[in-house]
């Protein structure tokens, strides 16, 4: 028992910092996106290498579509075929009366791309940061398996847990902090 | 009495790390479900269907120049009203995906009347042969040894991303033999002139749209 006791430790440090994290990530890629300050957006395609690749993630917040300029990357849906969301970096502002078009160009691509965007609405979505990587793994949880694992089993689990724990009785539920955490002394 | 406490000491710091995965477990989930309606549902209906992980290559590409596969380099001089000027060229998509469409955008530069003047200037016409044209000359002019189909009708010479129609090569791989036929109408007047073009020719292909791989 003298052996497992350090090693219990830090596993239990360790689920307790991964725990930490997933809160984090739930409140920052889950909940104040819903704020509207900023929206993450998976990459799908690598037409803006090297500034983003396919599976990161990136951040886009609104700007009024007054102030869009040439040189900034903007998350648009592009006016042709399947009206796709698309990031592209802007290369040309059109504007006429309160309309604003734009030129866009993939940085990766040769050409730019072979149409003409209006904004509509007052902001457009202009991307402000990089997460790598962060998208291939909301994409991973999302796939059928790990997507019913971890939204249906989890809670599941959780909850049978906690079925468990108040059947035992009323002689489980006081206890005090150095029992969850203390190492016994005998 | 005594030795409960002790078996609770043990057994419980080990239930709360594995409650505490499970919890992470279900809370990294409830993330990426949430996190993807973020993603997906304010952006687009549509997005579910350009799910595209592995990322194929879009390049189209003109034939060499110096046989029938592309005679766009070749320029046409002492044009009279009436005159016809054929030019084969060959349309490839190198890529690895499909295209949705290929457009074409013409620009002139010098310009001149014979461009700037959309009625009584330049007009163009765009054929395609099922197979390769074949060329008599010079100066050139193609008959088709299959059937031909009118890839663009005859409009006014400059242009910007005009849709081309019953292209082949949206397949990946494919080709297709184009015949750009440009015509001075009979109608362009002494104006006309001594006038001189060069006219450029950007084939542009978008990737078909996204499914889901």
């Amino acid at each position: 028992m003298a052996l497992l006791r350090v090693p219990r430790r830090v596993v239990a440090w360790a689920v307790q910092l991964a725990l930490l994290l997933a809160v984090a990530a739930f409140v920052g890629l889950a909940l104040l996106p819903r704020t509207g300050w900023y929206r993450p957006v998976t990459v799908l395609s690598g037409s803006m290498r090297p500034a983003f690749a396919p599976g990161d993630m990136v951040i886009v917040t609104p700007e009024p579509i007054g102030s869009v300029r040439v040189g900034q990357i903007i998350s648009y849906r592009i006016p042709v075929g399947d009206h796709h969301v698309q990031s592209h970096r802007v290369i040309r502002v059109i504007r006429h009366g309160g309309q604003v078009a734009v030129r866009t160009k993939g940085d990766a691509n040769t050409a730019p791309d072979p149409w003409t965007a209006t904004l509509h609405g007052t902001t457009a979505w202009r991307v402000r940061a990089v997460l790598p990587k962060l998208g291939w793994a909301i994409f991973w949880l999302r796939t059928p398996l790990l997507h019913e694992l971890t939204v249906l089993l989890a809670p599941l689990l959780l909850a049978l847990l906690m079925l468990l724990q108040i059947w035992r009785g009323p002689n489980d539920e006081p206890l005090t902090e150095r029992d969850v955490t203390g190492a016994p002394s005998a | 009495m005594n030795s409960f406490p002790l078996r609770r000491s043990r057994q419980k710091p080990a239930a709360a790390t594995m409650k505490k995965l499970i919890a992470t477990i279900a809370v990294l989930g409830a993330a990426a479900s949430i996190a993807g309606l973020g993603t997906y549902a304010t952006f687009t209906s549509t997005t579910s269907q350009s799910h595209t992980i592995s990322t194929g290559t879009v390049t189209i590409a003109l034939g060499a120049t110096g046989a029938s596969t592309n005679r766009l380099n070749i320029g046409a001089s002492g044009v009279a009203p009436g005159d016809t000027i054929q030019r084969s060229v060959d349309l490839i998509n190198q890529g690895s995906l499909d295209l949705a469409s290929v457009t074409l955008t013409t620009t002139a530069a010098p310009s001149s009347l014979l461009d700037t003047d959309a009625t009584n200037g330049l007009q163009m016409v765009i054929d395609k042969c099922s197979v390769a044209w074949t060329e008599a000359g010079p100066p050139y002019t193609y008959t088709c040894g299959g059937t031909t189909s009118s890839v663009l009708a005859s409009r006014a010479v400059i242009g910007s991303n005009l849709a081309l129609s019953n292209l082949g090569s949206t397949t990946a791989g494919a080709t297709d033999h184009l015949r750009v036929t440009l015509t001075l109408p009979s109608g362009a007047d002494n104006t006309f002139q001594n006038q001189s073009s060069t006219i450029s020719y950007a084939f542009t292909g978008t990737q078909r749209a996204a499914t889901n791989k």
